[in-house]
């Protein structure tokens, strides 16, 4: 449904020339719950945003690669291609519910607005279906709501009234960029559960991009590591919890607190800050921060390979021998 | 960068202003006072750049000569208005218990529009170069008192404020090394304004007949002369306005200029999009 | 709402007070005699003692701000010494001009300044930007009366195309009353534009970076509409903050503009009363347009939180 082919978007600053995301690929089928993972500065929202052509031009350019969905190149495509595109075959919901909805506009009018920019219904029947929409998403007494101005919903509301008026032309993918990260950790649950019963209910591919290995980890089919603009291991939920092969996605795991009986898990950060993606050095943008780094990172930038079956990781290390290291290192680590 | 060039721009423009007004004597081609009625009302010639005026006087000579008063007075305002309204802003915001009484007095003075004020003052104190000074204060004081109010509210909840507070200085101390320091910045902003309102406003008095005496050469009192002969002689008109304008201009420029080089941040917000 | 409406009513109350007692200092600061500015220096001392009765001038000074507020209340701003009308009255025949000239030119003003604001953020990163600062520094750096004097030598006398005086009332014809104010109205607005402006496009610029836009933009909205609906609805908000100082400048200003063109409004009635020294009538004009602006930023204050459903709600 969705192919993404090498593409590399970069954003033209002040500072210099910003590469956000630098060669990426992969591909979306109907249906699927894809999960983008990786700090914040790794390029995964700049990569996200391409996908419906949604970055500030300028300063975002798209100097090589392509996007299809459903055969039509996205970055291609028009003023008025891109409007037909957005919210209604792609649909996408962000970071803030509390500062993603006009606070001087009623509740119902954003969801009308959301409906009448796809679909030519009169006023009423556009009405009945915000409502129904509401309904759906589990706001109760909506009705009433609708006449409800965002500052009098709670976050988790406002969340799904977002989500709500992304489902409102029924698109084919859903994009979620950090939905649950302004969000309490019991309402992020609730939020999850309902992305997830959506994607049940009416077969919506979703795309769920997070730097919060935990939140994929419930939802996705799929799960793609993102680091300095690539990504660095792609697998099954399976394939990048316990068959990891990338020394930045077994740090990602193991800076994840994990509550077990007896007390926390020791949670370790990941030493070092993401690399400036205005000069990237030469070599494996991950290697002043790993670990198993040796001389040859330092030259050799890895691509994305083959593992097994779908699990694909781009490490000097083959798996068997990265599998030895790490537990080598866990060794030293635990003693 | 831009706004660096500007402030230099402008502070260029006003110092020439200023420098011609100072050293007019030594070298303007005419006497502003001498009278010579087979020259009156000709327009601008080699001679006379800016023509002359009903009496045979030559304008540029005037004009540059006027620029003395109207400057003075705007300096004058601004610092005196600078001075008080600092005085009383920084005092209601320092100390809650006056800031009420104090801020409703201003909100007094600030119901009327700067030039009614003005001009009722005036017209009781009577039409002398200080009393349009005294008049021109008490029109824009307020608004210095509001800025610095509300710059001393902001720096009061600073943490060493509460710091400086707790070993034991005086508020005195206090007001004078740790507060009035870090309001400058708008304080100063606010008074290249009020310089350059005072300077429009005291051309309107004199246009309306009530400003300094009609005898002396301001740019106001030329402009009011002018008037009668406006179809006749335009540019009688036309250059002391435009020596307002561009004194005016250059200090409202620099104004912004400072503001923006204050405030950086705040600025670069305005001009620049969020990067994604 | 109703809470902060009270108080912001209430509010009214102390201003006026101050307001009051500047007015009647301003007479009070008179140096001299007042009965003795307004009678002239050859007038009889029983004259001028008559007068100083008549003003309640022989009295302790509280006593006369007393007696003078407790009529302002009822509505008596006093007798003109020049026509011996009263003030009240001299005050309601000349407001009419006056508030045509402010209504006029209200309009004019936002009818230039919403359309720029929008044009120049819909059109970002063109000439255009840069030139519209310099236009609106310049505004705010020309005095009035030069403008005004230079479009009469332009509209009035080079293409007379309108007349450079007087003024006719509405109700004698909407064609003579909009011909004669419209010049005068255009030199009151224009000043004023790029205040008005400046602050729609810096908070249309504001809001153009929220994520709400960003939302609208994804949901599909037509740009044109992500723009009026979003951009502007929610930029005029903070707009209507600076209302109060327009009309302020706006009152500052037909004071002048009303002297130049020669229309018999307040202003013009102030500037006369001054060099008649009839001195109730200026205490009485200044009263009055302090009022007015007074009750202007009130009903900006109230319409703000009327338009902000997050103060309106609370």
């Amino acid at each position: 449904m969705l192919q993404v082919e090498n593409l590399h978007v970069h954003l033209d600053t002040p500072g210099g020339l910003v590469k956000a995301v630098d060669g990426v690929s992969f591909s979306i089928q109907k249906g699927e719950t894809i999960g983008i993972v990786g700090e914040s500065g790794s390029g995964k929202s700049v990569l996200a945003h391409s996908l419906m052509k949604l970055n500030p031009e300028p300063p975002a350019l798209y100097p090589q690669g392509t996007i299809h969905f459903e055969g039509q190149p996205v970055l291609e495509m028009g003023k008025t291609e891109l409007r037909k595109l957005r919210g209604n075959d792609i649909a996408m919901i962000f970071q803030d519910p509390m500062s993603s909805l006009n606070p001087v506009s009623r509740i119902g009018k954003q969801l009308i607005e959301a409906i009448q920019a796809h679909q030519k219904r009169p006023k009423q029947q556009a009405r009945e279906k915000a409502i129904e929409l509401l309904e759906d998403v589990g706001i109760a007494d909506a009705k009433a709501r609708m006449n409800s101005y965002p500052h009098q919903f709670s976050g988790g509301m406002r969340q799904r009234v977002l989500i709500a008026m992304a489902l409102a032309s029924n698109p084919k993918l859903l994009i979620a960029d950090e939905p649950t990260t302004a969000l309490d950790v019991t309402i992020q649950a609730q939020v999850l559960d309902l992305l997830k019963g959506i994607q049940e209910k009416y077969g919506t591919a979703i795309l769920v991009i997070t730097h919060d290995l935990g939140v994929v980890a419930h939802l996705a089919d799929r799960i793609l590591v993102m680091y300095a603009g690539k990504i660095v291991e792609s697998g099954s939920a399976e394939d990048i919890f316990y068959r990891t092969s990338m020394p930045y996605t077994w740090s990602l795991l193991r800076s994840v607190p994990v509550i077990r009986e007896g007390g926390p898990e020791r949670l370790i950060p990941i030493d070092g800050q993401p690399p400036s993606l205005i000069d990237r050095p030469a070599g494996c943008a991950f290697e002043p921060r790993c670990p198993f780094a040796r001389d040859a990172c330092r030259q050799v930038d890895p691509p994305l390979e083959h593992r097994e079956s779908n699990h694909s990781a781009a490490c000097i290390l083959s798996s068997n021998e990265f599998e030895e290291q790490k537990k080598q290192l866990e060794g030293v680590l635990t003693t | 960068m831009f706004t660096k060039k500007t402030n230099l721009l402008a502070l260029a423009m006003l110092l020439i202003v200023a420098l011609a007004a100072i050293t007019a004597s030594s070298w303007l081609p005419f006497s502003p006072a001498a009278i010579s009625p087979e020259q009156r009302l000709t327009g601008p010639s080699g001679a006379h750049w800016f023509g002359t005026d009903d009496f045979g006087r030559d304008i540029f000579s005037r004009t540059i000569v006027a620029a003395r008063v109207s400057l003075s007075v705007g300096v004058i305002v601004a610092v005196l208005s600078t001075v008080i309204g600092t005085v009383i802003g920084l005092i209601s915001g320092y100390f809650r218990k006056v800031d009420f009484v104090l801020m409703r007095i201003i909100d007094g003075f600030l119901a009327f529009p700067a030039l009614i004020l003005a001009l009722a003052l005036v017209a009781a104190l009577g039409g002398s170069i200080t009393n349009i000074i005294i008049a021109l204060t008490l029109a824009f004081f307020p608004v210095m008192a509001r800025v610095v109010r509300s710059a001393t509210l902001q720096v009061k909840n600073q943490s060493y404020i509460e710091a400086a507070q707790t070993t034991g200085s005086s508020h005195a101390v206090i007001i004078a090394k740790y507060v009035l320091p870090n309001i400058l910045s708008p304080v100063i902003v606010q008074s290249t304004f009020i310089f350059a309102k005072a300077i429009l406003a005291e051309a309107a008095l004199s246009f309306l007949g009530v400003g300094v005496n009609p005898s002396t050469p301001t740019w106001g009192n030329m402009l009011q002369e002018a008037q009668i002969y406006v179809t006749i002689a335009p540019w009688y008109s036309i250059f002391p306005g435009l020596a307002i304008v561009i004194t005016v201009l250059a200090l409202n420029l620099l104004g912004d200029g400072l503001r923006d080089s204050f405030n950086p941040h705040q600025a670069k917000r305005k001009r620049k999009t969020k990067l994604a | 709402m109703l809470n902060y409406t009270i108080r912001r009513l209430l509010s009214v109350i102390p201003v006026m007070l101050v307001v009051s007692v500047i007015v009647f200092m301003i007479v009070h600061l008179t140096p001299g005699n007042p009965a003795f500015l307004i009678l002239g220096e050859d007038s009889s001392p029983e004259a001028i003692a008559d007068l100083e009765r008549e003003l309640g001038l022989d009295q302790a000074l509280y006593v006369q701000f007393f007696n003078w507020f407790s009529q302002v209340i009822t509505g008596d701003l006093g007798t003109s010494v020049y026509s011996s009308q009263s003030v009240t009255s001299l005050i309601a025949e000349n407001f009419g001009p006056t508030f045509s000239l402010m209504a006029l030119s209200t309009v004019i003003l936002l009818a230039i300044a919403i359309p720029v604001a929008i044009l120049i953020v819909a059109l970002r990163k063109t000439v255009l930007d840069p030139i519209f600062t310099s236009v609106s520094l310049f505004g705010v750096s020309v005095p009035e009366f030069w403008l005004a004097t230079l479009l009469v030598l332009g509209f009035g006398v080079a293409l007379p195309i309108f007349p450079v005086a007087g003024y006719v009332p509405f109700a004698e014809g909407a064609d003579a009353w909009l011909h004669h104010i419209l010049l005068p109205s255009f030199v009151l607005a224009i000043v004023e534009v790029g205040i008005i402006a400046r602050m729609l496009r810096d908070s249309m610029l504001d809001s153009v970076n929220q994520d709400y836009i960003k939302t609208a933009r994804a949901k599909g909205v037509k740009e044109r509409e992500v723009l009026m609906r979003h951009v502007f609805v929610n930029a005029l908000i903070p707009t209507t903050t600076v209302l109060g100082a327009t009309v302020a400048g706006l009152l500052g200003g037909t004071v002048i503009i009303e002297t130049l063109f020669t229309i018999p409004g307040i202003g013009q009635l102030l500037v006369d009363s001054i060099h008649r020294r009839d001195y109730p009538v200026v205490q009485g004009i200044v009263l009055f347009i302090a009022g007015i602006y007074v009750f202007v930023n009130l009903l900006v204050d109230l319409l703000y939180t009327f338009l902000d459903p997050r103060i309106r709600y609370d």
